[in-house]
This record gives structure tokens, sequence and C-alpha cells, in this order.
């Protein structure tokens, strides 16, 4: 295949900019705030243990919140540098880690959860959709809309508090919290990845349900019209087999959903904050509800920072996976 | 020996409405004879397409074939079971559809899409690569076009692809509904010279469809009017340009344009156009022919033959051809 070199250039400056407007946007918003952030943060610290902090970091949190007395180019060049040496501030309420170290910790759980939460549900939803659409208006495909449909409806919190309640505690089939249980050692062992599969069946179960429906009434809504088309057609007049036509036909209706994977895998780090608190599981959504209740601005601004950015990657990756799959959108970018 | 190559016996073709069914082709008869180019022409909505497609037993949902038999090599295709018509599609029978330049896979090389046809009639398709350079070269398209996606060439390279896969197992019919719609007149008729060539030199049997009177004329051996969904004239070319029998085949010519135009565009016949009127027992040109009498809004005119095998469907002819 000719590699679109032009296009992925084009993406990538593309990409470039967003990115910097993005932590442009959160250089700015503190700075906005009205009042003292970095005087707040500090006397949190302060009652939250960190007795031990001198009026040092108070200086340090205002320049970091732009209370400093520099002129704006110098204090945004100051948090670039900060930024791009993983120096996003220190938490309040996990006093005295670092952010990054925190993000560090969570980030691969989130990710783990949500990239194979989501290559399943992209997988069974595609697989579900095609076969409704294939056997369109019959009592399955009813049966198969009616359920993606509810399931796209249905509040992911609640289903998460009722799969927890079903499985966890009350049928105490599976963990209540946690990424891995405490009799296991880290690294790559048998018993390790049993526990953290074990651990992570629950949220990720939750995750497939609620995202499952609309990748199934995605696909069933391409492959219908892609079935009538012209091209399925005059296969048809052709004398194709069976499975080159529905072959043809999926691959031009997966093309769109391809747009939604990879969005929704950015999307969804921020989607799964609540999921992972009902399961307790360590990923960046349960630090992040903790921040939110004890009011971590570092810690939450880090967190928004890095979904962000997460949205942004995906967003970049669809373009470029798009510019390899379909040929015509390839020639635009010519 | 059976010189037809097509036969079309008694064919029925509606589609489904909300509420009931709507008859558009009635009770068709018509023998297709084996290497000629058969043309077919009415106004838009006369049911040319639905003609075509239900020869080649393709009509889709809402469409339907209510009955009928279409004899290809002493067999109905209508009574086929699916796999048989699937092997003999593209193999004995092609059918060029009427939007020939969305008909290609978007997503998928020109190259590919010929090997997936060999592949569909188990054929090898690394062995053929020369065959897929003959027929290409019979629609005089380079062999660059293997590597391009469809929206990399234009629409009349794109139907000369479509010419090409559906001429590449060599079948004794093809039927081509409006294969040239949409293409600037001199393409056009670049095509239309091409397909002739073809056609004349492996004696393919073509039922050609249009509605340009210019190019019907110049390409067919034998032409079929029809309107509202039946035949009103059909005859021998000559016959046809020369001795026409019916009012609405002579009004046509009377106009007929310049290469090119439409025939939609040059009728000057008041009224509207095939207005499928079920129930009504006369004439279904009676309307806007300018010569009806009372008469023809009472029965429905039969076909009849005029001399050796050209039929009208006219109660007033010879009438009428003497107030002209
Ligand atoms: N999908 C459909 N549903 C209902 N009626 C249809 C449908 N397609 C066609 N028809 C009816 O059948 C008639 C014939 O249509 P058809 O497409 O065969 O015409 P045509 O002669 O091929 O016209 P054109 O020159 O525009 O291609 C139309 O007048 C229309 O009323
Ligand atoms: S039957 Fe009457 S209305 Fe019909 S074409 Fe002949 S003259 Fe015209
Ligand atoms: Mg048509």
């Amino acid at each position: 295949m000719r590699i679109p070199i032009k296009y992925i250039i084009k993406k990538i400056s593309l990409f470039f900019v967003v990115f910097m407007g993005a932590i442009t946007v959160n250089f700015a918003l503190p700075r906005m705030m009205p009042g003292n952030p970095a005087q707040v943060v500090y006397s949190q610290i302060l009652r939250a243990g960190g007795s031990g902090v001198s009026p040092v970091y108070l200086n340090q949190l205002e320049v970091e919140y732009g209370l400093s007395k520099a002129p704006l180019y110098i204090q945004y060049f100051q948090y670039l540098d900060n930024l791009f040496h993983g120096n996003l501030g220190v938490s309040i309420s996990y006093f005295p880690e670092p952010v990054s170290t925190i993000l560090a910790q969570a980030l691969p759980w989130t990710l783990f959860l949500v990239i194979s939460s989501i290559t399943i549900s992209f997988f069974i939803g595609n697989h579900l959709g095609r076969y409704a659409g294939t056997n369109r208006n019959t009592g399955k495909d009813l049966a198969i809309d009616l359920f993606s449909m509810f399931m796209a409806a249905f509040p992911a919190f609640v289903l998460a508090f009722i799969i927890l309640d079903i499985f966890a505690v009350y049928g105490n089939l599976f963990p209540i919290g946690g990424a891995y249980g405490i009799s296991v050692n880290e690294g790559l062992n048998v018993p390790f990845i049993l526990s953290v599969l074990y651990h992570a069946f629950l949220p990720a179960l939750t995750i497939i349900l609620i995202s499952l429906g609309g990748w199934v009434l995605g696909m069933r809504n391409n492959i219908i019209p892609s079935l009538n088309s012209d091209f399925i057609n005059y296969s048809e007049n052709l004398g194709f087999k069976k499975y080159q036509i529905k072959s043809i036909a999926y691959r031009n209706a997966i093309l769109p959903n391809m747009t939604g994977f990879a969005m929704s895998i950015g999307l969804s780090t921020s989607g799964v904050i609540i999921e992972e608190s009902i399961f307790s599981y360590p990923g960046v959504g349960m630090y992040m509800i903790n921040a939110i209740n004890s009011l971590d601005y570092p810690l939450i601004q880090g967190i928004f920072l890095m979904v962000v950015i997460a949205v942004l990657i995906g967003n970049f990756a669809v373009d470029i996976l798009y510019g390899f799959l379909d040929p015509r959108i390839r020639q635009e970018g010519d | 020996m059976d010189s037809s190559a097509i036969e079309i016996k008694n064919l029925n073709v509606g589609y489904n409405t909300e509420t009931d069914f709507s008859l558009i082709i009635k009770n068709f008869n018509l023998s297709i004879k084996k290497g000629e180019i058969f043309g077919i022409a009415g106004e838009s909505g006369s049911g040319k397409s639905t003609l075509a497609q239900a020869i080649y037993r393709s009509v889709k949902y809402p469409g339907e074939i209510e009955s009928g038999e279409v004899i290809f090599k002493d067999k109905d295709i209508m009574k086929m079971e699916a796999n048989d018509l699937r092997k003999i599609r593209a193999t004995l029978f092609s059918f060029i559809p009427q939007a020939a330049m969305n008909a290609l896979n978007p997503v998928r090389k020109i190259r590919y899409q010929f090997y997936d046809l060999l592949i569909a009639h188990g054929i090898l398709p690394e062995k053929n690569n020369d065959k897929i350079s003959a027929v290409l070269k019979m629609v005089r398209l380079n062999e660059s076009v293997l590597d391009n996606y469809p929206h990399e060439l234009s629409g009349g390279m794109r139907q000369r692809t479509v010419i090409a896969m559906s001429i590449l197992l060599n079948p004794e019919v093809v039927i081509l509904d409006e294969p040239t719609t949409g293409l600037d007149v001199l393409v056009e008729h670049e095509i239309l010279k091409d397909l002739k060539n073809i056609q004349r030199k492996y004696g393919i049997t073509m039922i050609f469809i249009t509605h340009d009177l210019a190019i019907l004329y110049e390409i067919s051996d034998r032409i079929a009017m029809i309107y509202a969904g039946e035949i009103v004239e059909f005859g021998a070319r000559d016959d046809m340009l020369e001795n026409s029998t019916h009012p609405y085949n002579f009004l046509l010519l009377k106009n007929i344009p310049r290469i090119g135009v439409k025939m939609d565009n040059i009728i000057k016949l008041k009224g509207n156009p095939s207005n499928f009127k079920e129930n009504f027992p006369g004439c279904q040109f009676y309307e806007r022919c300018p010569f009806s009498k009372g008469e023809c809004s009472e029965k429905h005119p039969d076909l009849r033959e005029y001399s050796n095998e050209h039929y009208y469907r006219c109660i007033r002819f010879p009438e009428w051809k003497q107030n002209v």
C-alpha cells in the first residue's frame, strides 16, 4: 500500500496545533480563577498533614498558578518547561506524591481497561450489527435492535451498581474492588495475570455492555444501505459468491465505525471515571473522584490534561487509520 | 436450431406499494435473436429498467416478478436454483446496470475487483492477467487503471471498466441498461462505437436499453418501443424508421433530434409521460395521442403484425397515417 505521506504530515501538524491549544487552555484556566488558588492549595496541604511544607512551596505554587509577577510569556515558558519534564505539581490529597507519579500508576490500568473492553465491544458489536442488518426486519434483528437501544440508553453508573451488587456483593463471584489480589506478586507471572483479568472482569463487562449498543446500531445502519448499494447489486449481477458480497458490504460499512473506535478509546478515558470509582478500580477515574472530593486542584488539572490528550490522540489515530482504510480520504490529503 | 438467445414469455413485473401492487410490465412477450443488438427505448419511467432487471432476475424489493418465463439456453431463468443462476452470471449472461458509474466497490483497487470476479467463478486470477489486459484493450483502457481505485477514474473510464468486467468471461448475452447515461456526448458515442465493434467481432447478443433515440437508431438491429410497460411497436430498425405504425414512434421520429438529446426533452407530446393507469380499459397512449378517437378509450389494443416481424399496438392504424 502506498503510504499517504502528505496526508499524514497534514494530520500531524493539525494534531500538533490542537495539542498546543489544549495545553495553553490548561495554562490559562487557573489564571482566570478568582482569588488565590495557590493560597487555598497551600493551606489545604497544611491541613492534609503536610506541616513540613515551607513557604517556599507557596511561592512555587504562585508561579504555577500565574500569581507571580513575572510577565505572562515567561510564565508560559516555565509552564511548558515543567510540563515537558513531567512536572504537574504535587497532589494535595496524596501529599507529597507528585501528580505525575499518581498518573503514571493509574493510567496503565485505565488504558488496559478501556482498550480491552472497547476492543471486545467493538468486535462483538460489529458482528451483531452485521447479523442484524443482513437479517433485516426479522425477529432476530428486532431483538438485537431493542437490546442495543436499551443498553445504549442505560445509565452507566446504574449498570455498574447493578453488576457490582449481583456479581460481587451478593453473588460473591468477583472481587468488589482493586486491580489485582494482595496475595500475588506484580510481574509477568500467571497468578498475577489471572488476578488482573479476574479483577477487571466486572468493570470491563460494564463498559462492554454500555458501549455495545452504539456499535451494533452503527453497523446495522451502515450495512443496510451498503447491502443495497449499486456496487453490491453489481457484484450480484456478476455472480459473486455470498461470502464475497458480504465482505464487500462489511468492509464498506465498517469504515464509519472505525472512526468511532479510536475516538471512543479516547473518550472512554473520561467515561470510565464513574465506573472506576464504583468498582474501586485504581485507574485515573478513581483518582479523579477522590481528587474532586478533596478539592485536589493539581491532581484534577493533571487528569484533565491527560484526558484531553487521550481524546486528541484518539482522534489523531482515527484520522491516520481512516487514511489507510479509505482510499478516497487519502486522496483528499494529496 | 433455435435462433433465439432469450425468450421472454408472459412476463409480469411490478412494485409493492404500501396498499397494493402496481403492475408495471404487463404480459410482456419478446424473443431476442442470437447475435443481434436489440434496442429497447422508452421515456423515463416507462419500465425499461424494471424489464431489464426482470429478465436478469435481479429485481429487488419492493419490485417483484409476479409471473412469466425467461428462457435462456433451454432453461427458465425464473426457475433456476440460486447457485445455478449465480454461475451463469457474467459467464454466459451479463448485466450492465443503469448506474454503471457507481457499480464498482469504492474501497478496492480495480485489479482486485477483476480478481474477485475470477475467483467467484472458480478461475485462478494470477494466470489470467492476459485475459484482463485483453478486455481492457477492447474497451480502450490503459492497463494502469488496474492499480487505481474507482474514484481515481473518470466517469467514462469507470463505465468502460464495468463493461470490461461484464465481458471478461465471454458471455453470450449482455443486457445494457443505459450504460452511458451521465457521460458527455462524445465519450458516450465513443463507448457505443466500441461496444458495437466488440459485439460484431464476438457475436455477442446485446439487449440495449436507452432513452436516446439517436443512439437507439444508430446502434440497433431491431427495436422495441415501450410505453407504460408495454411494447407499442417493434420491428427491424429500417422498418421502424421508415414505416412507423404507432403514433408514438412516429411523433418521436418526426422530432428526431441532434445526437445526444434525450427523448424526454424532445417529445412535444401533451400530457404526462407513461402514467400507469391501471384500470383504464383503452389505449395507454390515449390522453397524449393526437390521432385518438373515442374508440381508443374503450378497448385496449392488441399487438398486431403489420408486415414480416413488424408489430404495433394501435387500433387506428393505418387510418391515423392518412391524417398526417
Ligand atoms: N422502487 C420502486 N418502487 C415503486 N415503484 C417503482 C420503483 N422503481 C420504479 N417504480 C415504478 O416503475 C416505473 C418504471 O420504472 P423504471 O425504473 O423501470 O423506468 P425506466 O424506464 O428505467 O426509467 P429511466 O429512463 O428513468 O431509467 C416507474 O414509473 C415507477 O413508477
Ligand atoms: S390506439 Fe388510438 S390512442 Fe392509441 S395510439 Fe392508436 S390512435 Fe393513438
Ligand atoms: Mg432505467
